[in-house]
């Protein structure tokens, strides 16, 4: 006897995340979900990023992905904000039903940007919703031009690129050319930012965005 | 990836219904897996089969219907396959195309007693 299913297997996350998207949206708070393997620079995008809404005063928190301790969320907390810090104990991505045990420590009513900086991966967080509004990849040139062939799911859901230690290309042989028109091949909408945050190159036109991204998910657009 | 995972929560979904049904025995699980879904069919079999072993599903045929992924241009409504990420339009030669078939995950049907 045949007994018709039709159910999607993931859709436990999803509806979860659905959840915490609603909750984001009746809150007021945009939401970036900041992916990259380990090292790219993610938690130092967030500090310069934080540094950067600070200046348009925009309140923010994050919550820190990680397998195992809390090295991020202390780094980020250093600067004056929430940064609560999610340890998997094994998983490789954080996934919607930690983010909804996470948001029990955060006072969504008193900011308008929330950052999950994502655990270090390029595999599986691209899989995963979380509640996000966009989803933001870092890559630094020193990891190589050939990645967006060799992981085309994360590359191709990017909603921005950030290609980070740009101060560090004279030491490799990344092909910027052929990297961005790879990137735009595969995911003609995303905005690519070209940024080192030692130097600070490029993170005016980010600081920028976020702003903008911040702005607009909640509805503070030029006619509210 | 996390085929064993995955397996898992197929067999969540399919224990369920089966229980629903008031099943003594699964005979066949049938999937919709899509090609871009970045799943490896063989993992998921081999988990099945260690994860099926003394339940109701021991030694149920399990089949995947592999769904090709297809694309939709944006530019110009061409439909077309999709073989990977980069998706251009084989009429007119644009790249903004977005995906319409190809990410499926999901239990289908299964057959019981």
């Amino acid at each position: 006897m045949e007994v018709k299913i039709l159910k999607d297997i993931l859709e436990t996350n999803d509806n979860i995340a659905a959840v915490n998207a609603a909750k984001f949206r009746e809150n007021g708070v945009a939401v970036l979900n900041f992916m990259s393997s380990p090292g790219a620079g993610k938690t130092t995008l967030v500090i310069k990023t934080l540094e950067a809404m600070r200046e348009r005063g925009i309140e923010l928190a994050v919550i820190d992905g990680d397998i195992a301790s809390s090295v991020d969320a202390d780094r980020v907390a250093a600067h004056g904000v929430v940064a609560i810090q999610i340890n998997t104990g094994g998983a490789c991505h954080l996934d919607a039903n930690m983010i909804r045990n996470g948001l029990a420590k955060i006072d969504l009513k008193a900011i308008e940007l929330l950052i999950i900086e994502n655990v270090g991966n390029l595999v599986c967080p691209a899989e995963f919703k979380l509640g996000e509004d966009k989803k933001v990849m870092l890559l630094s040139v020193t990891e190589g031009d050939d990645k967006p062939h060799k992981y085309p799911l994360m590359f191709s859901e990017a909603d921005a690129l950030v290609i980070n230690k740009i101060d560090m290309i004279g030491a490799t042989n990344f092909d910027m050319e052929g990297f961005k028109k790879t990137i735009l091949e595969m995911n003609p909408d995303v905005e690519m930012f070209i940024v080192s945050c030692t130097t600070g190159e490029g993170l005016e036109a980010w600081g920028e965005w976020v702003a903008a991204q911040v702005k607009e998910i909640n509805g503070q657009g030029a006619g509210a | 990836m996390h085929e064993a995972d995955i397996t898992q929560g197929i067999l969540d979904i399919v224990f369920k219904a089966a229980e629903d049904a008031g099943a003594k025995k699964i005979n066949e699980v049938v999937l919709t897996i899509g090609t871009l879904s970045q799943i490896v069919p063989d993992s998921i079999e081999f988990y099945f089969e260690i994860l099926t072993k003394d339940t109701i599903a021991d030694g149920v045929t399990l089949t995947i219907d592999m769904v090709p992924a297809m694309a939709r241009c944006r530019a110009c409504g061409n439909e077309f396959e999709a073989e990977d990420m980069i998706m251009k339009c084989p009429k007119c030669g644009d790249f903004f195309s977005e995906l319409i078939a190809g990410r499926e995950l999901a239990v289908d049907y299964i057959d019981i007693d």
